[in-house]
């Protein structure tokens, strides 16, 4: 041990004692409140959030919002690619669910909680797409838009599952 | 353990809120410390200490009674804090300093003649780069040898030898400043 290893060792006790900034106990109380909400509701505000901004940058761009395209060819590349992603990320959200539901937890009643908001995302995604979705072109902006809601949705179920499955970093 | 943190373990885990904060007021000193030491900023050292409760409360399922609690509570502080320096700089220094190569004679002769003190120490630290700093943190306070940083780190044990002598010399260099002024 040389003598800056022997200093702090001899003063050990003396170097944990850094004053906590004021107002700490105040702040964490309140992340604590936050964070005690199932993460799936803080996260299903912030995908209605998301596909309300979604709605809202289509409408902007499309004066009018009618029943059946007019003008816009049944045939659009666009559309492929909106189907693709659709199927991908479904696929990919189901998956994540599945491993929701087989996860082993001792908390049965934050799984039970957690599986209640991802089936309330899925229905947001639903939404999306029964009632926005079949008016939108096949277009680009669309594509973009599905990506920003669907990918939020999955970043938000994987996180729940993160949470069930407790993952833990090798210490 | 003491039986007042067994008992705010068992609360915990039953999510009592009440239990959480008492273990906050506990131990976020000692955790805040060993984050403050390795951030270096005071601001971000108390959201890493309190992001590494909330990984804590999470987690506190897994803990096995047997294991130190406070250990293992500070294991989770300290690689938050890592995590969080990590996101925001590089880790390690580059070979730029003229304290490439560290002989044996000069490490002495600093380590002999530096004038310690607690508060210089801190002070010499904090004014330290990211990566010197945290190597510093985890081996003299966190207690991890050279090969457990390199693996904490995803570096060769060789280099956080190298990394902790070219640190060492320039912490002992800040707190001669001090010392002279």
């Amino acid at each position: 041990m040389d003598k800056l290893e022997r200093f702090v060792s001899d003063n050990r006790e003396w170097f944990d004692r850094d004053a906590l900034p004021a107002g700490h106990e105040k702040r964490f109380e309140a992340k604590l409140a936050a964070a005690g909400k199932p993460a799936g509701r803080v996260y299903l505000r912030y995908v209605a959030g998301i596909a309300a901004a979604v709605l809202t940058l289509l409408l902007a761009g499309y004066p009018m919002l009618r029943g059946e395209r007019e003008g816009v060819s049944e045939v659009c590349p666009a559309s492929a690619e909106i189907n693709s992603l659709r199927t991908y990320y479904l696929m990919q959200m189901n998956d994540v669910i599945a491993r929701i539901e087989e996860a082993e937890t001792g908390d049965v009643l934050e799984k039970q909680q957690l599986l209640e908001e991802s089936l309330r995302i899925m229905e947001v995604n639903k939404q999306f797409e029964k009632s926005l979705l079949p008016h939108l072109p096949g277009s680009q902006e669309t594509a973009y838009a599905l990506i920003q809601l669907y990918g939020t949705s999955l970043n938000s179920l994987n996180f729940m599952l993160e949470q069930i499955e407790g993952r833990n970093e090798s210490y | 353990m003491e039986q007042s943190t067994t008992s705010l373990v068992e609360g915990c885990r039953k999510g009592s809120r009440a239990a959480q904060l008492a273990l906050y007021r506990n131990h976020a000193g000692r955790l805040y410390a060993a984050c403050f030491r390795i951030i270096g900023n005071a601001s971000e050292a108390e959201e890493a200490m309190q992001d590494a409760f909330l990984k804590i409360f999470t987690r506190i399922g897994q803990y096995r009674t047997g294991l130190c609690f406070e250990a293992w509570m500070q294991q989770i502080a300290v690689r938050t804090a890592i995590d969080y320096i990590r996101r925001q700089t590089p880790v390690l220094e580059e070979l730029t300093d003229r304290y490439a190569d560290v002989s044996v004679e000069e490490e002495e002769f600093a380590e002999e003649n530096a004038a310690y003190s607690v508060q210089r120490v801190k002070d010499g630290l904090q004014r330290l780069p990211a990566g010197y700093r945290m190597i510093l943190s985890l081996y003299l306070f966190e207690g991890y040898d050279m090969e457990e940083i390199a693996s904490i780190l995803d570096i060769k044990q060789v280099t956080v030898r190298t990394q902790y002598l070219r640190a060492k010399k320039k912490l002992l260099e800040l707190i001669a400043y001090e010392h002279n002024g």
